[in-house]
């Protein structure tokens, strides 16, 4: 390409509308090119001037280390998938102390409040008698004359041997 | 094993089932794009590895959630944008260490240092801009994205972007115009 194409092309160049090849004709002309280069600095500061950055390529076995990391990484995710303390055994040794300490603290103080209020236990000890009496009571009342055999004789004996 | 035709979106949605011959295929596409932006933005190459590991690990982890809306591209400039914006912000001078170790093979030792004295002035220039306006400069400059491209990885509207790229550009011009004229230009 001589330099009348190139300078056709320069704006648009300039404003990164061409296509990838000749992108790099126009590059390639321009750096050897100082006419070219001034029409371009003209067109675009920026452009002229950043035409002579190096372009790094990627270091050396970069692809190869991310997917490791990811593969380990993956790897790690899912032998440590069933750790339900996981965030236990991660955690710095103060913490679990720490966490410890608080634990038992609030277990001792929730035992101690639950001794503190817990209601007295019903005193019974006149309830089978007291049933007792009910029973017989009720018997006395209205069932005076049954049969031996009947239901009621038979829960009024019941209730006499056993109490309840 | 996966096909080295399949398109970008569809070897993300293979790396979401898992496929992590999927995802490498995917790396070996775009890590020279990624390293690119994020080494011109940061100017230090461990830390540029480093953003460019986290951005295809984040990218990795939300294949399962990921909608073709945009090109995968567009997609992968974004997160190395986001990432490129968040380091430089917990971190402020730049670490111009871009002079490189070795020049390009077949100029004479005087044009390859000259070229070396400009490679650092234009990182020394580009490293004084704020975050967004570097990485405007990196995208529309180097990585050649269209307004609506840089608008998408900065996360922002067409004419934000346009804002971010006019005020790198004022601030850039003259610290880099007698880069041109040292040339005789």
């Amino acid at each position: 390409m001589n330099c009348e194409h190139i300078r056709a092309k320069l704006v648009a160049y300039a404003e990164g509308q061409l296509p990838a090849n000749d992108r790099k004709w126009v590059a390639a002309h321009v750096r050897q090119c100082a006419a070219c280069r001034r029409a371009l600095s003209r067109i675009d500061v920026l452009t002229a001037v950043f035409i002579d950055a190096e372009s790094r390529p990627a270091p050396e076995g970069l692809a190869a280390r991310i997917v490791a990391k990811a593969r380990n990484r993956h790897h790690s995710t899912v032998t440590r998938k069933w750790a339900p303390l996981g965030w236990w055994w991660e955690s710095a040794a103060a913490m679990r102390i720490a966490a410890a300490a608080v634990f038992a603290v609030g277990l001792a103080a929730g035992l101690m409040m639950g001794q503190m209020a817990a209601p007295e236990a019903p005193s019974r000890p006149n309830e089978s008698a007291a049933l007792r009496e009910n029973v017989l009571d009720g018997y006395a009342r209205g069932l005076l004359g049954e049969p031996e055999e009947s239901l009621p004789n038979a829960y009024f004996t019941h209730v006499l041997v056993n109490g309840d | 094993m996966s096909d080295p035709l399949l398109s970008d979106e569809s070897l993300m949605q293979a790396a979401g089932r898992g496929d992590m011959a999927a995802f490498e295929q995917l790396v070996l596409r775009h890590q020279a794009a990624a390293w690119r932006v994020a080494v011109r933005c940061v100017g230090d190459t461990q830390e540029a590895e480093g953003l460019v590991q986290t951005a295809f690990l984040r990218i990795l982890d939300a294949t399962e959630r990921y909608n073709p809306t945009a090109s995968f591209r567009t997609y992968l400039y974004r997160v190395v944008t986001r990432l490129c914006i968040d380091h430089l912000r917990k971190k402020r001078p730049l670490a111009v260490e871009f002079l490189p170790e070795t020049c390009a093979p077949g100029p004479a030792a005087p044009a390859r240092l000259e070229r070396a004295e400009m490679e650092h002035a234009i990182q020394t220039a580009i490293g004084a801009l704020p975050p967004k306006q570097r990485l405007a400069i990196v995208l529309r400059y180097f990585e050649g994205l269209s307004g609506a491209e840089i608008a998408e990885a900065l996360n922002t509207t067409r004419k934000g972007a346009e804002r971010q790229l006019a005020r790198a550009r004022k601030r850039l011009e003259p610290l880099l115009r007698p880069l041109l004229e040292d040339r005789g230009e």
